[in-house]
C-alpha cells in the first residue's frame, strides 16, 4: 500500500474515533465548548485529509458537517440528538470508505455515486433556484475582500481558492455558465504558473530529509508488520522446545562427569535467556485496550436506545496494554455482559426512580494491569442480581436438584448462571436472549487462559471481571481419536503422520515396531499407553490379514528418536492456549496441558516424549 | 543556495503531502517537522530553520497564535500559514503577523511562489 494511503487510514480512523468520542460526550454536554471544539477540528482535519488524497467525496461530506458544527458553535443551530445522528451517519459512512480502501487499496471510484451524507443545505438555501440566498452572497463577499487584499506572495494561491469557492457556489445554485467562466479562468490561472514554477528534475533521493524525519519524530516507536512479530513468536516458540531438549540431556547427564556440570550452567542460563527473550517478543505483540473499548459507546448507545433505558458509559483505563490475541478476542464477551447489565441489570425508569437513583444509568468499563495479569471490569449500578431468582430458575430450568440448592453457598449460588442453558430472562429479548448466555462469556474469557469473577451488591449494582493473563502463548496442536476420546499433540512433535498396512508391523522382543524411511522405530498404540479402553473393529489384532490399514502418529521420542504412535483417526489442527495442569493432574507424566475447545470441551494436551518414557517405551530405555 | 525549512502540522498526513511537494520543488533543502507548536518551538530554537509552513488548525495553540510569537522573536524569517478556512479575519491576522496565507489543500504554484518570494527574502536579507 503507498505510504500516503496508509498514512491516511491510520489519521481517518483516529479522526473518525476521536469525532465520534467527541459527539457522544455532546449528546449528554451539548455545553462543552472544548469537546464541540475538538469535534469540529476532527472533521475539519478529514475533510483536509480526504483534499489532500482528492477524495472529493469525503471531503464534500464532512465539509457539509463542518458546515452544521460550525453553525452549532455560532449558537445558530441546535445540538440535539438529530444533528448527532447526522454528524454520526457521516462517520459511518467514512468508516465504510476507510474499510473499503483496506481492502481495495485505493480510493473508491464509484463514491461520488454515494448520496452526500448530512450534506442537506439550510431551509433558505433549497427554496432559492434563482436568486442566491444571503449566505451564499456573502461567501462571494468574502471572496472579493480575499482578491482586494494587498497583492503578496500568497496572492495567486489566494486568488486561485477564490475562484474555487465561488465556481462551486455559483454551479451549487444553477448559475453554470457563470461557474464555467471562472472555472475557464482558473484553468488559465494554472496553466500561467504550471511551467514557469515546476522545476523540470525529477524528485532526487531526499536523505537528509528522511534523517531529519527520524530526527524529528516525536515517539520512539516503530510499525511492524504482525506477520513479522508472529514469526519471531514461533522461532521464540521453537527456541523453547530446543531449550527443553536440553535440560532433559542435561538431566541425563547428571552428575556424571564436569561436562554435566558446565552443560547444567550453561543450560539454566539458557532458561533465563528463553524466558526473557520470550518475554520481550510477547511485548512487542500488544495492544491497548482502547482497541476493543472504542467499539462500545456507539453499540452502547444503540442498544440503550432500543430498550429506552438511558445509559452513559464510562471509559476507564482504555490505555492499558495486553497482548493482541486477547484484546482482540475480547469484543463478543464484553459485548454479551454489556447487553446483560443493560437488559437484566438496570432498571427500569420507575423503579430507579422510586430507589432515589439517577434516571441515566451508568456502565463503567475498567481496564486494569494487576501483576501479570490484565484486568477487565464491566461495573454497572443496577439493581444487582437477585440470589433467589437465579436458584429459582436454576431449579425451574433442572440445571440443579432441590438438594443440591438446599446445599449450595450463598456465593455459590450467582455462579449458577454460568451454567449452559441458563437465562433469566422471563421474555426473550431481542438484546441479550439469543440462546448465548454467561457461559459463552465464560469458555470464551477460559479460551484465552482467563477467568471471570461476579459480583453483586443488591439493589447497588453487578461488576463482572475478567482476570486474563498479559501475554498468551499460542500452541498450534493436531488432534487425535483414540480409545473413543479426542487428545492434542502440540504440532511441532509430530514429525509426520501416516498410514500403513497392518502387516507392516513388525514383532520386536515383546514389543512392536515399523520401518519407516529405513529406520526402525517403535510402534505404540496410544489408547494403550494411555490406558483406556480398546475400541474394537478398528486394531489390528492380527497383522497376518494385512488388508487393515492403520493410521499412526511420527512423533518426536527424545534423543532426537521417533516412536509411531497409532491412533484411530486424526483430527484437526488448531491454534490453543496451554494451560499447565491444576490440582490432582498437576504432576500428571505425559500431559502438556489443557485447552478449551470452541465448543467448550476441556482437550486433554500430550506430551509424547514424557508420555513415552513414563511409560518405559520411549528411546531412553528402548 | 539551500535553506532549512520547518513544517509544522498535527496531521503526519499533511507534513507527508507538504514534503512531497518540497522535494520535487527544493530537492537541496533540509527539512524539518513538528507536530504541533511547541515541538515547533523548540526546533526554531534548536535548528534555527530558514522558513516555516504552519497549519492554522492545530489542537492547542493553533498556527495564528504561533505565527505571531514567531514573528516577534525572528521578523524576517518568511513564515506561510496554511489553512482551508479562507476568512479574511485569518488573512488579515495572518498578513499582520508576517506570514503568507496559503490555501489548503496546499497546490503546487501556490508553495513555488511562496517558496520563491521567501528566497528573494532570504538573499536580501
Amino acid at each position: 500500500m503507498n505510504e500516503f494511503l496508509e498514512q491516511f487510514l491510520i489519521e481517518s480512523r483516529e479522526l473518525v474515533e476521536q469525532a465520534t468520542a467527541d459527539l457522544l460526550a455532546l449528546e449528554h454536554a451539548p455545553e462543552n465548548r472544548a469537546v464541540l471544539d475538538s469535534a469540529f477540528r476532527a472533521f475539519h482535519t478529514l475533510k483536509g485529509a480526504a483534499g489532500i488524497m482528492d477524495f472529493t467525496a469525503m471531503a464534500r461530506s464532512t465539509h457539509a458537517v463542518e458546515d452544521l458544527l460550525a453553525a452549532v458553535r455560532a449558537g445558530a443551530q441546535e445540538l440535539n440528538a438529530g444533528t448527532v445522528n447526522q454528524c454520526l451517519a457521516c462517520l459511518d459512512q467514512i468508516t465504510i470508505w476507510l474499510d473499503r480502501i483496506e481492502a481495495e487499496d485505493a480510493l473508491p471510484e464509484d463514491a461520488e455515486a454515494a448520496p452526500p451524507v448530512a450534506n442537506e443545505p439550510p431551509p433558505a438555501a433549497t427554496q432559492a433556484a434563482s436568486a442566491l440566498p444571503a449566505d451564499a452572497i456573502e461567501v462571494l463577499r468574502e471572496q472579493l475582500a480575499l482578491i482586494a487584499l494587498p497583492p503578496d506572495a500568497g496572492f495567486f494561491g489566494r486568488l486561485g481558492a477564490a475562484g474555487k469557492v465561488c465556481r462551486n457556489v455559483l454551479s451549487h445554485f444553477d448559475y453554470h455558465p457563470e461557474a464555467a467562466d471562472i472555472e475557464t479562468a482558473l484553468n488559465l490561472l494554472k496553466a500561467a504558473f504550471a511551467p514557469a514554477e515546476v522545476p523540470p528534475t525529477t524528485p532526487a533521493p531526499t536523505t537528509p530529509a528522511a534523517e531529519a524525519d527520524a530526527a524529528s519524530a516525536p515517539a520512539r516507536s516503530l510499525r511492524v508488520d504482525v506477520a513479522r512479530i508472529e514469526d519471531i513468536v514461533n522461532l521464540t516458540g521453537e527456541l523453547i522446545v530446543a531449550k527443553n531438549a536440553l535440560t532433559h540431556i542435561v538431566q541425563t547427564l547428571d552428575n556424571q562427569q564436569n561436562l554435566g556440570h558446565d552443560l547444567q550452567a550453561l543450560s539454566t542460563r539458557f532458561n533465563r535467556l528463553t524466558t526473557g527473550l520470550l518475554r520481550a517478543v510477547l511485548a512487542t505483540r500488544v495492544l491497548p485496550l482502547q482497541r476493543v473499548f472504542q467499539r462500545f459507546p456507539r453499540l452502547l448507545r444503540e442498544i440503550a436506545t432500543r430498550l429506552d433505558k438511558p445509559v452513559r458509559l464510562v471509559i476507564i483505563g482504555e490505555a492499558t496494554e495486553a497482548d493482541k490475541v486477547i484484546v482482540e478476542a475480547l469484543f463478543e464477551p464484553i459485548l454479551h455482559v454489556l447487553r446483560n447489565a443493560i437488559d437484566h441489570g438496570i432498571e427500569p425508569g420507575a423503579q430507579r426512580l422510586a430507589a432515589a437513583k439517577p434516571a441515566t444509568a451508568s456502565i463503567t468499563l475498567r481496564g486494569r494491569r494487576d501483576g501479570d495479569q490484565v484486568v477487565v471490569e464491566i461495573e454497572d449500578d443496577g439493581n444487582g442480581i437477585d440470589p433467589a431468582a437465579i436458584l429459582e430458575t436454576a431449579l425451574r430450568r433442572r440445571l440443579i436438584t432441590p438438594d443440591a440448592a438446599a446445599q449450595l453457598p450463598e456465593a455459590e449460588i450467582l455462579n449458577l448462571i454460568f451454567l449452559p442453558g441458563f437465562s433469566t430472562a422471563r421474555e426473550v429479548s431481542d438484546i441479550s436472549g439469543r440462546g448465548v448466555g454467561m457461559d459463552a462469556v465464560r469458555a470464551a474469557v477460559e479460551r484465552l487462559g482467563g477467568r471471570v469473577l461476579l459480583h453483586s451488591r443488591p439493589g447497588t449494582g453487578t461488576t463482572v471481571s475478567f482476570l486474563l493473563p498479559f501475554t498468551v502463548m499460542m500452541t498450534r496442536v493436531l488432534t487425535l481419536h483414540a480409545g473413543g476420546q479426542v487428545f492434542g499433540v502440540p504440532l511441532d512433535e509430530v514429525a509426520e503422520t501416516v498410514k500403513l498396512p497392518a502387516d507392516r508391523i513388525l514383532p520386536v522382543g515383546g514389543t512392536e515396531a515399523i520401518i519407516l524411511h529405513g529406520r526402525t522405530i517403535p510402534f505404540l498404540r496410544l489408547d494403550q499407553l494411555l490406558g483406556l479402553p480398546q475400541q474394537l473393529g478398528l486394531a489390528a489384532e492380527n497383522p497376518a490379514t494385512g488388508s487393515d490399514m492403520l493410521n499412526a502418529a511420527i512423533v518426536q521420542a527424545g534423543g532426537g528418536e521417533l516412536a509411531a504412535l497409532q491412533v484411530d483417526r486424526f483430527g484437526s489442527q488448531l491454534d490453543v492456549i496451554l494451560k499447565p495442569m491444576e490440582g490432582l493432574l498437576a504432576g500428571m507424566p505425559g500431559v502438556a496441558g489443557s485447552t478449551l475447545t470452541g465448543d467448550g470441551r476441556v482437550l486433554i494436551v500430550l506430551e509424547p516424549r514424557d508420555l513415552l518414557r513414563s511409560s518405559g517405551s520411549g528411546h531412553a530405555n528402548a | 543556495m539551500t535553506y532549512k525549512i520547518l513544517i509544522v502540522d498535527d496531521s503526519k498526513l499533511a507534513r507527508m503531502s507538504v514534503a512531497k511537494l518540497l522535494s520535487g520543488l527544493r530537492p537541496g533543502w533540509t527539512r524539518l517537522e513538528a507536530a504541533n507548536a511547541d515541538e515547533a518551538v523548540k526546533i526554531v530554537t534548536d535548528s534555527e530553520p530558514d522558513v516555516v509552513l504552519l497549519d492554522f488548525n492545530m489542537p492547542g495553540r493553533d498556527g495564528l497564535d504561533l505565527a505571531e510569537e514567531l514573528h516577534k522573536h525572528r521578523p524576517s524569517m518568511p513564515v506561510a500559514l496554511i489553512s482551508a478556512n479562507v476568512q479574511v479575519e485569518i488573512v488579515n491576522r495572518a498578513g499582520n503577523a508576517g506570514a503568507t496565507f496559503l490555501p489548503k489543500p496546499l497546490v503546487e504554484e501556490a508553495l513555488a511562489t511562496f517558496l520563491t518570494d521567501a528566497e528573494r527574502r532570504l538573499a536580501a536579507a
